[in-house]
């Protein structure tokens, strides 16, 4: 297991490497040129000129990608055009609630999915199947952001269970934590609960007519075992390749949520930086989001090698 | 093998079955494809179940053993007793216990019928830690007992890997220390040779001789390679759409078949002594479930049929001679052709 594990960290350098060079080149796609915007609409070509001098924007490309890269290696992303705080100060406050959302949105939609999915598939056809099957089509159909807003209606407005907006770190109080990340993060995970759910019910149905179930019957294991042991480990392999790709779309979702709930993430940060042109933070925010998606579809690919031994190396 | 009572009294029969019937959810609703399927195995003995594809061998054990699917399945029996067990009367649970250490099974393909997921030594294992509650470190040190055992070379080391790093004889192996690990009563191996070479095949059935030689259980076999039969039933039932066409010791009905269909398997079997004869298979096929013929199911295929054989309802199984009887309305004006 150690074996895969560092083979599959030794693959993703390139890939980090290379995902550098579309971040530092990311730049040069945005319109506009931030000499001009930080010096101001009446600047004369001098002071543009002078700024360009003090930001390094003067120098070769190659130069400036070198300097960025080594500094990003030492944790040092630079400052912030407008603010001038490090642009890892900013990041470093953002992350971490991003990363709480998406996690708890994860979990929710893995709390919901997984008994949904043996549900359905264990009394296919029945009704309690049907409810399930409409409700992870709704799931998938209805926009996140829709649903959050009827989830604040509903039980921020009307019932007054649950905070609208609004953030409180984990470390200063639990469980107002969990009141003010559990709306946000529900409708974050709605869409992929509904997913997984559907994929999972479907792996379920075809891993019950394998022989082996048959012969963890046969064996005299209780229900509970053949299921959540001989039929959920194997038919969680291809969840798990769904959720691998869901992880992403966690992260970009998050952005949108973090505006809807007033979440202060990475999303925030990122939104305030585009809308400003601030280079080096919108640099450091997706840099930083492209290692995160890339650690956890290690982890996912870590997952699936434990749940199917043929993939691993030996 | 010793020569087993052909009528088991009641204290040496592990398991008896009387007018077993099952039907199954079709497309075209209800059909019956085990119909008053009646016998007992005694201590020790090896009872045979022999007929062509689809003549309700499996879904018979099956059904003994509570394995078929419920909601599309129905299971009526006048009774089912194995030891002191009656098994019409016990819940899903009841019977899950009992699976295990008192009727264990091995099915025929041996590539899919273990795990892929788990360890081989963890799926033998997991067994013990269920009926004789053993801990995980005696489970595990029990599972390599037994996969030495069932003549797995290194088992300390191949218990740790995987069924797909296994051959087909060697996972059959695995499948039969599964079986043993709680010395069950009654084995039921349904065709556990059919899938395999025949080299590894012959070896799989001498440990399975042996195993029943150390252990004394009934073995329930179901193949329907008559050359197995010979080589290791005590007595055997041959099986026709559902129905047990005929019962005998195993040298008896070879020897002197009293069922058309008996007569023409001993014909269709391959010949070690005459290997260029042709192979004669008895002509036509089957009937389908849900869609039996008139009279005796055999008719359409049987060449002695009479217009008796095709109207009158279905022939009872009848005694032709101790521990032997068949379902043929004939019987007493043919005689039949054995295997020399
Ligand atoms: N779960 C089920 N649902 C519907 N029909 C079934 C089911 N199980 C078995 N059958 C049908 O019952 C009949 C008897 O099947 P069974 O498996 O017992 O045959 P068999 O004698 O074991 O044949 P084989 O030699 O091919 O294993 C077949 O026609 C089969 O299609
Ligand atoms: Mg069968």
């Amino acid at each position: 297991m150690l074996k895969f594990f560092l083979t599959r960290l030794a693959t993703t350098i390139p890939v980090l490497i290379l995902v550098t060079f579309v971040v530092f080149g990311l730049v040069l796609l945005i319109p506009g040129d931030p000499a001009v915007t930080i010096a101001g609409p009446d600047a004369t070509v001098e002071q543009v000129a002078a700024v360009r001098v003090r930001l390094g924007l003067d120098r070769p490309m190659v130069v400036q990608y070198w300097d960025w890269i080594t500094s990003a290696a030492s944790g040092d992303l630079g400052t912030s055009l407008f603010t001038s705080r490090p642009v890892a100060t900013s990041i470093g406050d953002g992350l971490p609630v991003t990363i709480a959302l998406a996690a708890t949105a994860l979990l929710i939609s893995l709390l919901i999915a997984i008994p949904t999915a043996i549900v359905s598939a264990l009394r296919r056809g029945t009704w309690l199947d049907r409810v399930s099957t409409i409700g992870s089509s709704l799931g998938i159909a209805l926009p996140s952001f829709w649903l959050g807003l009827m989830f604040v209606l509903l039980f921020s407005l009307t019932l007054g269970w649950l905070p609208a907006t609004g953030y409180v770190p984990m470390s200063r109080n639990p469980g107002d934590w969990l009141l003010h990340i559990f709306l946000p993060a529900l409708t974050l995970g709605i869409a992929g609960a509904a997913e997984s759910a559907r994929q999972l019910r479907g792996s379920i149905i075809g891993v019950l007519q394998q022989d082996y179930v048959r012969t963890a019957r046969a064996k005299g294991l209780r229900g509970r075992m053949v299921i959540g042991k001989h039929v959920m480990k194997n038919a969680s392999v291809p969840l798990v390749t769904v959720l691998g790709l869901q992880i992403t779309a966690l992260l970009g979702g998050a952005v949108l949520v973090e505006q809807i709930f007033g979440v202060p993430g990475l999303g925030q940060v990122a939104i305030n930086a585009v809308t400003t042109r601030d280079i080096p933070v919108i640099q450091g925010v997706v840099l930083v989001a492209v290692v995160v998606a890339m650690g956890s579809n290690l982890l996912v690919d870590l997952t699936y090698g434990y749940l199917n031994p043929k993939v691993r190396p030996r | 093998m010793t020569a087993a009572p052909t009528t088991p009294t009641a204290t040496d029969t592990t398991l008896e079955v009387e007018n077993l019937k099952v039907d199954v959810l079709t497309e075209k609703g209800w059909a019956t494809v085990v119909d008053g399927v009646s016998f007992g195995v005694a201590r020790g003995e090896t009872l045979g179940i022999v007929g062509e594809s689809g003549s309700g061998k499996s879904v018979t054990c099956l059904a003994i053993a509570g394995l078929m699917p419920p909601g599309q399945t129905r299971v009526t029996a006048d009774t089912l007793r194995l030891l002191e067990h009656d098994l019409t009367a016990l819940s899903p649970k009841e019977m899950a216990d009992i699976r295990g250490p008192k009727i264990a099974m091995i099915f025929q393909e041996p590539m899919s019928s273990l795990n892929p997921a788990f360890t081989v030594g963890d799926q033998i294992a997991e067994v013990l830690r269920r009926h004789e509650g053993l801990s995980r470190k005696e489970s595990r040190k029990r599972a390599i007992e037994l996969l030495d055992r069932v003549g797995v070379p290194s088992p300390a080391r191949r218990a740790l890997q995987y069924p797909f790093e296994f051959s087909g004889g060697m996972r059959q192996r695995v499948m039969i220390a599964i079986a043993l690990a709680c010395n069950p009563d009654v084995i039921v191996a349904d065709e556990p040779t059919t899938a395999l070479d025949v080299t590894v095949q012959a070896q799989i059935l001498e440990l399975l001789r042996e195993i029943q030689e150390e252990h004394g259980m009934s073995v329930i076999f179901i193949t329907h390679d008559l050359g197995v039969v010979a080589d290791v039933c005590d007595r055997v039932l041959v099986m026709y759409a559902g129905q047990i066409v005929e019962g005998a010791d195993l040298a008896e009905l070879f020897a002197d078949p009293q069922h058309p269909y008996m007569e023409g398997l001993l014909a269709a079997m391959p010949r070690m002594d005459n290997p260029s004869d042709a192979l004669v298979s008895i002509p036509g096929h089957p009937p389908r479930v849900g869609d039996m013929p008139d009279g005796c199911r055999f008719h359409p295929r049987c060449g002695y049929a009479t217009d008796a054989c095709r109207t009158d309802s279905s022939p009872l199984l009848e005694r032709v001679a101790p521990g032997h009887t068949t379902r043929c309305l004939r019987h007493p004006e043919l005689t039949l052709r054995g295997s020399p």
